[in-house]
């Protein structure tokens, strides 16, 4: 038996000749076209594709001009050969091993050798038995076919359902090196012939498209109108693309929002904000700090009760993850820090507010720059903080120069987008009773971004920056100016035992060039709150080296917290 | 508890259940479809992870993200062994290495430009140590050279000046901008298609010779290459210098790097065994000059 095998991929002039001698093809399929007087006649003839369980009945068989007769060697065969294997099994004559030939059973596997059966049938049932052993190759191989058929291709990994799983070698990338130079021609085996409906464009084409639905075996319909549901799913919502878009601009804005990690920390920052920087806290913070009247009695302990209970006490197991702690620590140390409202009452005049979304827009060298997105939380005042420096020592940084970084950009690890509007808002309504941004508060989220204490500092410096821009712009207007009153935000970070204090003065809002007046910050960096601490001991050779708690506590941070905490108000 | 308790209580009086019914465990299978049609494999909502589809080496796009690695176990993509000996071992991340240094970023113009080192670490997936680098608004990873260390800048230019640069380490320029003797790596062998050659630890080539338009450099082999002169090459040695050195310890930790161990079966020494001594293959030319005949 011989089986013609076509690849349809790669299409020679051989097959050429075939198809004009009347085979019609649709992807991946034969379609005959069998004249009337044709279609019952006894003579078929098979063309089989290569992967065997892909093969269709009735649309197989196709009568061939002689020519292809001769070219293809296709032994004729009746209608009823063609049909699937099951039909095969109803009415063939299965001859057992014993009227087979020695030879099959020396040979040892189950296979049924042409040859041997020849013999066994003898020279008169020759044409018979020969289509019997025809028959019984057919159905031999026909498990192997089906098991080859439900493995192959889509179906072997996938299922049924889902994407179909690339075959062959890898495709090229614009980063793929290995392969031919630039401009060379592909290898064979990485190119693609052209679609068989490209190649014959005089085939006549069975799709789908009159069925209205999609049928695996016929081909797609080149253009298939989309179905539309006639009333609006939020779920299946598929957004135009950006282009299209109504707040579509041709100039990019680059965002700084909570997940992004400046590269180059408070440099790229600073520049960005155009700020000066100072090492170390204002003297004003220092005064209430080193101030012993605003402690109160056992403020140490209650501080590291308050650590043991944002560490040990909080959660049953053995030390309370990172992203639970972290937030639990802040909200007690606020705590504490609210106690002193029965020392000075106009403490009550303060509100904390959980991830309110702040926006504001600047443009700084004609750079587009915005900070957008929720963090941490506010806390609000029904007052503005005073300026911290004087204005001699604001007219005095216009002097400062701004560090650059070159070779790399500043707008490094921003987000850079084309659809944005410009907004400048605080996140509170326009009637908020405490309407000026006090300090900012960072712990983190969760541990799985590991934010390293350089970009923790970036982004309370961007973020302090974004609070106090949009309340000047909605004290001020959108004009950039001077301000005559400097607006002051503080932050504080922390990621549960090192804590980060900044102090950020707004002067101006005239941000595009790089001279004139600068805002000014102070940084206070990596304070630790407490050095170890642990909740079982560290045990060496039966000798315990390090109790259970916390080790190495340092009160001068916690005082840092009361003094942002109570600035504004002593 | 007490309510399933309850609810079988019920189930039992029910004509319809006996009381062996009620205490059949019910399977964790869930009835599917799939079962009934005696289709092996379940029917998956979400894209089912397999060895064999690599396309996720594919990505079109250039990111400096660690990609999780899905272990081939040596099998190519028709699912056969095409590499004996891989298996197993530690769970790898694979970063696209930028090999084309001459790589312009997007919305500049063409021009030497200028990257700061971020840092260098380990790879899995080569034995030479690779580097992140900045510049402008993109990062990229490449492969580090012998001292290339955080805060160094280095410089990428694809001129050809009529005199030699003094170039230094981990710069990279034209094979034709370099002095005659210059150690380099990560050599490409045509124009603008990537760095393929000497990208190993600790391996270096040398420009030999500068001739009409091309250059012969000697490969780590001693083998002799000729390329255009436009082909880029870095400056320097691969970083990792020591790896040849490094004393794995143990077999296990092969296994841990992803190696099966050899076949124990004592196999006779054949040609492959002993010092050959064999003339260097010739020189392998990147270069279609043209000959005599084809004028």
């Amino acid at each position: 038996m011989l089986v013609v095998a076509l690849r349809f991929s790669s299409l020679s002039g051989f097959i050429h000749s075939v198809w004009n001698s009347g085979f019609q093809m649709s992807s991946g399929l034969l379609t005959p076209k069998v004249p009337a007087n044709l279609a019952n006649s006894e003579e078929f003839w098979e063309v089989k594709s290569k992967t065997p369980g892909r093969t269709k009945p009735g649309v197989t068989g196709c009568p061939l001009s002689s020519f292809a007769k001769g070219l293809l060697r296709v032994k004729p065969r009746p209608a009823s050969y063609w049909t699937r294997a099951p039909s095969i099994t109803q009415h063939l004559r299965l001859p057992t091993r014993h009227a087979l030939g020695a030879e099959t059973r020396q040979n040892g596997r189950r296979r049924f050798p042409q040859r041997a059966v020849r013999v066994a049938a003898g020279p008169e049932a020759h044409g018979e038995e020969e289509e019997t052993a025809g028959r019984m190759l057919a159905l031999q191989r026909a498990p192997k076919r089906a098991w080859r058929g439900l493995l192959c291709g889509q179906r072997r990994s996938k299922g049924l359902y889902g994407p179909k799983p690339h075959r062959g070698p890898l495709p090229r990338t614009p980063l793929t090196v290995r392969g031919p130079p630039p401009g060379a021609p592909l290898p064979w085996y990485l190119r693609k012939p052209p679609p068989v409906r490209e190649q014959l464009p005089e085939l006549d084409v069975v799709t789908y498209q009159e069925k209205m639905y999609f049928v695996p075996w016929l081909a797609k319909p080149a253009s298939f109108p989309e179905w539309e549901r006639g009333w609006h799913d939020p779920r299946k919502h598929r957004s135009p693309p950006a282009r299209e878009m109504p707040a579509y601009k041709e100039q990019p804005c680059f965002l700084c929002n909570p997940r992004s990690r400046l590269q180059e920390g408070v440099k790229q920052a600073l520049w960005l904000t155009k700020t000066k920087l100072v090492e170390g806290l204002p003297p004003q913070i220092l005064h209430i700090m080193n101030d012993t009247a605003h402690e109160w009695e056992s403020q140490d302990e209650r501080v590291q009760n308050a650590i043991s209970h944002a560490l040990f006490w909080i959660s049953t197991e053995e030390l309370t993850p990172a992203e639970n702690y972290c937030s639990v620590l802040l909200e007690d140390l606020l705590h504490l820090c609210r106690m002193m409202t029965a020392k000075y009452p106009s403490l009550t005049k303060r509100m904390v507010a959980q991830d309110h979304k702040v926006a504001a827009a600047w443009q700084r060298e004609s750079i587009l720059l915005q900070v957008r997105g929720s963090y941490g939380k506010i806390l609000n005042a029904t007052s503005p903080l005073q300026p911290i420096a004087s204005k001699d020592e604001i007219l005095a940084t216009e002097n400062h120069t701004l560090e650059t970084f070159y070779p790399i950009a500043p707008t490094i690890d921003l987000q850079e987008v084309n659809v944005y509007e410009i907004k400048n808002d605080t996140g509170f309504r326009e009637g908020y009773p405490y309407p000026y941004p006090h300090t900012v508060y960072f712990a983190p989220h969760s541990t799985k971004s590991k934010r390293k204490p350089e970009h923790l500092r970036a982004q309370m410096m961007m973020f302090a920056f974004g609070n106090a821009l949009a309340k000047a712009k909605g004290l001020y207007g959108d004009e950039p100016r001077i301000l005559d009153e400097p607006i002051v935000v503080q932050s504080v970070g922390t990621d549960g035992q090192c804590f980060q204090f900044l102090v950020f003065q707004l002067n101006t809002t005239d941000l595009d060039s790089s001279n004139g007046v600068k805002n000014l910050a102070w940084i206070e960096t990596d304070q630790l709150l407490y050095e170890d601490a642990r909740s079982c001991p560290e045990i060496k050779k039966k000798v315990v080296v390090k109790p259970a708690g916390i080790h190495g506590y340092h009160p001068d941070t916690f005082k840092k917290f009361l003094a942002f905490y109570l600035h504004g108000i002593v | 508890m007490t309510l399933s308790g309850l609810i079988q209580t019920f189930r039992s009086l029910l004509l319809s259940s006996s009381p062996h019914l009620t205490r059949i465990p019910v399977s964790s299978m869930p009835i599917s479809l799939a079962s009934q049609l005696q289709i092996r494999h379940e029917i998956g909502t979400s894209a089912v992870v397999s060895a064999r589809d690599m396309l996720w080496k594919c990505r079109t796009k250039y990111t400096i993200k660690p990609i999780p690695l899905r272990k081939t176990g040596g099998r190519d993509h028709t699912g056969r062994i095409s590499v004996h000996g891989i298996g197993g071992g530690r769970k790898q991340c694979y970063r696209m290495i930028d090999f084309r240094r001459l790589n312009y970023e997007e919305g500049t113009e063409p021009g030497p430009f200028d990257e700061k080192v971020v840092q260098v670490r380990y790879d899995p997936c080569r034995s030479a140590d690779i580097a992140l680098v900045a510049g402008g608004k993109r990062k990229r990873w490449i492969i580090a050279t012998e001292n290339m260390e955080v805060g160094d800048i280095i410089k990428t230019s694809g001129h050809i000046g009529r005199m030699a640069v003094s170039a230094k380490e981990g710069d990279a320029y034209p094979v034709g901008a370099l002095p005659v003797g210059t150690l380099i790596n990560n050599l490409e062998s045509h124009p603008g298609k990537g760095a393929q050659y000497i990208r190993a630890a600790g391996t270096c080539g040398v420009l030999l010779r500068k001739v009409s338009g091309t250059a012969i450099i000697q490969l780590p082999s001693k083998r002799q290459m000729q390329v255009l002169e436009t082909c880029m090459a870095t400056v320097g040695r691969v970083s990792n210098i020591d790896h040849n050195k490094q004393i794995l310890g143990k077999a296990g930790r092969n296994r841990w790097l992803g190696k099966r161990p050899s076949s124990g079966l004592w196999h006779r020494k054949g040609g492959w065994a002993g010092r050959k001594i064999r003339p260097l293959p010739p020189m392998k030319s990147y270069v279609n000059l043209p000959t005599p005949n084809a004028r």
